[in-house]
């Protein structure tokens, strides 16, 4: 098990200027305090979503690499997503699931199935042609910078533990000043 | 549900064509048509689409991941459609809401209604979905399907906006 943070710090090495990362909840406030970026886009508006505007971007900016940084509880309320990506093919969506069996943001419950379900399960009959599960965090510094280099899209399931307590200011994530310089950044390059 | 175009195929004038309506679509350079299938579109218009590259058809699993996929695609600056049927609009409401009206994103849907005989049926579903028949052709980019009276205020607008469409205009598809 790692901790995300962690793991998150290990990635953020590996982002480059040009990658557009869109993290979720309690991923989201961890992310944008290790990587704050205009390129971040954080506002999916409602839950389980991110995947879905991660299609939307990747098809739309076939040369810039989508990292998306699902949650478990997000994921498991947009399932089709899975087979929609694959269907669709985008070479530059890479889709992170950060696994720690709770609806961290929500009090902490559990996911329904939470020591049964198998997103790398789910990811490989869904078709993805790359699945990877991580819960080491040496072997995860070893192998993600490989996973991003190949081509799309690229199922990782990181088995997490939380980063601890939060402070989270939705504005940080919803505000309309985050979709305008996420655009901007966007149409600059 | 009419426009101005005229008929072909021995159709009276007068009557909206899926012909029409693609022709409108590629006018207003849609790029992606993001779809689950609906009874009332099926024939006329997904079925050409699935079988042209441009725009390029998209199938969901559920019409709640349309409205992210054409968020995404909006802040890149590609437009798309979001072809669906009233059951998948009024499932979605919360992704509506929240992505769509909250932000305010330019997202176009072109919502099949289901053809009810009852006229109070027919009503309850356009209530269910808050449109009346004063807004029923609302499209962004100024597509010519719209109605020429109110077009100018739409082509200016960049709010998400629906437009249903019933079986009974598409009757020669």
């Amino acid at each position: 098990m790692m901790k995300r943070d962690e793991c998150l710090k290990v990635l953020a090495r590996h982002i480059t200027g040009a990658d557009i990362v869109l993290p979720v909840y309690s991923a989201a406030f961890d992310w944008i305090d290790i990587r704050p970026h205009p390129l971040n886009y954080l506002s999916h508006g409602a839950m389980g979503l991110a995947s879905s505007h991660a299609l939307g971007l990747a098809l739309g900016r076939p040369d810039r690499r989508i990292i998306v940084l699902d949650g478990d509880g997000s994921l498991l309320m947009n399932l089709g997503s899975l087979v929609t990506i694959v269907a669709a093919a985008p070479r530059n969506l890479y889709h992170l699931v950060c696994q720690n069996g709770t609806y961290e943001a929500n009090g902490g419950h559990p996911i329904p199935g939470r020591d049964l379900v198998d997103f790398c399960g789910f990811a490989r009959s869904a078709g993805y042609p790359t699945v990877r599960e991580f819960s080491d965090l040496k072997i995860f510094e070893q192998r993600i910078g490989g996973l991003l280099s190949e081509v799309g899209p690229v199922f990782v399931d990181l088995k997490i533990s939380s980063s601890g307590p939060q402070e989270r200011d939705y504005s940080r994530l919803h505000g309309p000043h985050v979709r305008k310089a996420f655009r901007e950044a966007l149409a600059a390059g | 549900m009419q426009d101005s175009m005229s008929a072909d195929n021995g159709k009276p004038d007068g009557v909206l064509r899926g012909s029409s309506i693609i022709a409108e679509i590629k006018a207003s350079r849609i790029e992606f048509v993001v779809s689950l299938p609906d009874i009332t579109t099926s024939e006329g218009l997904l079925r050409p689409l699935s079988q042209s590259t441009i725009p390029r058809l998209i199938r969901v699993c559920k019409e709640d991941e349309g409205v992210g996929i054409c968020a995404g695609l909006s802040y890149t600056e590609r437009r798309s459609l979001l072809l669906i049927q009233q059951t998948g609009l009024l499932d979605s409401i919360n992704a509506v809401r929240g992505v769509a009206v909250e932000y305010a994103l330019p997202i176009c849907m072109m919502v099949g209604l289901l053809q009810k005989k009852n006229p109070a049926s027919r009503r309850r579903n356009r209530d269910a979905m808050a449109c009346g028949s004063s807004s029923l052709f609302l499209m962004p980019w100024g597509s010519r399907i719209t109605r020429s009276k109110r077009r100018p205020t739409w082509e200016r607008s960049n709010r998400p906006s629906t437009m249903p469409m019933h079986k009974a205009g598409l009757w020669c598809c």
